[in-house]
């Protein structure tokens, strides 16, 4: 007799605006306790603003977002929802994570450095213990060899993943991804994908905006198409990309059914 | 076939060397020995006079009341810049219209001014009264006996060059991507710790230069405090000729004195742009051992 989880990000009805340009129309989203969820669309379709609404990095103009149960960014004062600052807005966002197009990794600090700035300073952990935990989470992500080199030595996967050891650190529920490898060459592209996979192996929750359909079908259990500002198309990952069902899903993924052929 | 030739022989690289370059290094280099030559050589310098004046205990009184306004003054000023260039890039609109109306004020209006305006502060507020307005909680003091010479200088100056420092802070901070504080908050930093840990380290590569320019400027306007007798090195030097009437060579005093601040300023902000500027290696991108040897820029 299990009760109904409540899924851990809850997106209902958001709407943003942005002067008289209307970015997302309205969008109901949820995903669940580890679930891995992909965003699709051409850019422009308001997939990157709707993940920086969930962790409020943007501000919607309307609608809510729950994560873990907390109106990030917000309070709830009945029908409506105040705006938060300071230390409370910070420790809501201490359980999302996310991880950047273009990685910001500190510049000034080691890879060790960056990976426990986190950890030291927010969640005031001693140190001794935040570098043995960097120092495994490096290694995890296949930089044993790298924790004393400074950004600018790395490549661009190495960087990427260095960024998403940073944010392991924080033991986030649920990890936002930016179009996690659409500035990386290609043949740094799958050494980032496959950290990706162990993490969604952890059973950490996962959103992630990405141009990789190949990804979104073999990792993901639900696919979301966007454009224009709305949800086109949702469902599993293998139906939605196999067999899309609205006209723009075909168009955006027509490319891919063909490339899949080929390698069949 | 020719091409034989190419890959029996190596090819070897020879390093142009630049004429031109060398002939104005060349030139620069003469004219500036002949000046100092001429200059070492010329009665009217009175050497002699300079050098009994060099270390005497007024002037060097002079250059330490020079030093100490400077540093003091800087320190504070770059502490107000940082707090107003904050306070302009807020999202209030209030705290941005303070910014701006404090720089507007304070550069605005003549620093020589400025100095007399709190020098002679008692002639507008014979009393100064810290505490709570309109009522009788606080503090009564005299103003003619907080104000002297050196603290209207020190007010003077921080106020004033605070608002300098406001615009090179903020020109800092706005030059660091902003993709950085958004890292730092997704990790559940708040605002004010990712401006300090994260945002302002790296802004000081940016800072520091201009800043070594103000403190420079800061040094020299010290002379300013004539005005408001001040004590500084120019007074002293220009009390001393005007009893002895050797006004060329107590300049000079004052200007080897001045040079040699500057010279210690500048080798301070070397040390400090190596310092705030780790990380940043000419690498382009290259890895590990290759982009430490193109290192510039320190990397300790």
């Amino acid at each position: 007799m299990a009760e109904p989880e409540a899924p851990v990000v809850e997106i209902v009805n958001v709407k943003k605006r942005f002067g008289d340009k209307v970015v997302l129309n309205g969008i109901d989203l949820y995903v669940m306790k580890g679930e891995v969820v992909a965003i699709l669309g051409p850019s422009g379709s308001g997939k990157s603003t709707l993940l920086r609404c969930v962790n409020h990095l943007e501000e919607m103009t309307s609608g809510s977002i729950k994560v873990c149960g907390d109106y990030i960014g917000y309070e709830r004062h009945g029908d409506t929802l105040k705006e938060i600052f300071g230390k409370r807005l910070a420790r809501q966002r201490q359980k999302v994570g996310m991880v950047f197009q273009h990685f910001n990794l500190y510049p000034n600090k080691t890879a060790l450095g960056n990976v426990i700035e986190g950890p030291l300073h927010v969640l005031k952990t001693p140190r001794e213990q935040a570098i043995t935990r960097g120092r495994e989470l490096l290694r995890r992500v296949g930089l044993a060899e790298h924790m004393d080199a400074y950004p600018s030595e790395l490549s661009g996967g190495q960087k990427q993943r260095v960024a998403i050891a940073r944010t392991l650190a924080m033991d986030p529920e649920v990890i936002l991804f930016d179009e996690p490898t659409s500035a990386l060459d290609p043949e740094l592209v799958n050494e980032v994908l496959n950290v990706m996979k162990e993490v969604a192996s952890l059973g950490i929750s996962m959103l992630v905006v990405t141009h990789e359909v190949g990804f979104a079908r073999e990792v993901c259990s639900r696919v979301v198409f966007m454009a224009d500002g709305g949800i086109v198309e949702e469902g599993p990952a293998h139906q939605v990309i196999d067999n899309p069902k609205e006209q723009r899903t075909r168009e955006f993924l027509g490319v891919v059914p063909r490339k899949m052929e080929k390698a069949n | 076939m020719e091409k034989n030739d190419e890959r029996t022989h190596q090819l070897r690289i020879v390093r142009s060397k630049h004429p031109v370059q060398i002939a104005i290094g060349a030139v620069v280099l003469i004219l500036l020995l002949s000046f100092l030559f001429r200059i070492a050589d010329n009665e009217n310098m009175q050497w002699p006079v300079i050098g009994h004046y060099l270390f005497d205990s007024h002037v060097l009184a002079g250059v330490r009341v020079t030093l100490v306004l400077t540093i003091v003054c800087q320190i504070l000023a770059i502490i107000i810049g940082t707090l107003i260039a904050i306070m302009k890039l807020s999202k209030s609109r209030i705290f941005v219209t303070i910014a701006n109306g404090y720089l507007w004020f304070f550069r605005g209006t003549p620093l020589v001014v400025q100095l007399i305006f709190w020098y002679n502060l008692a002639a507008l507020f014979p009393v100064l009264f810290l505490g709570v307005p309109f009522t009788s909680l606080g503090v009564t003091l005299e103003t003619n006996a907080v104000i002297s010479g050196f603290t209207a200088a020190v007010v003077g100056f921080s106020l004033h060059d605070g608002a300098y420092m406001a615009e090179i802070v903020r020109a800092g901070i706005m030059s660091v991507d902003p993709g950085q504080r958004e890292a730092a908050i997704t990790t559940g930093m708040t605002e004010s710790q990712a401006m300090r840990r994260i945002v302002l380290p790296q802004a000081m590569r940016v800072i520091v230069p201009p800043t070594g320019n103000q403190a420079i400027n800061l040094l020299k306007a010290t002379a300013l405090v004539a005005f408001i007798s001040g004590g500084d090195l120019l007074s002293k030097v220009q009390d001393i000729y005007a009893v002895n009437y050797a006004v060329m060579p107590l300049l000079v005093v004052a200007t080897i004195w001045y040079l040699v601040l500057v010279t210690v300023a500048t080798v301070g902000q070397y040390h400090l742009e190596r310092t705030v500027g780790k990380g940043y290696t000419r690498s382009n991108g290259k890895k590990g051992r290759a982009a430490k040897n193109n290192v510039n820029m320190g990397v300790a």
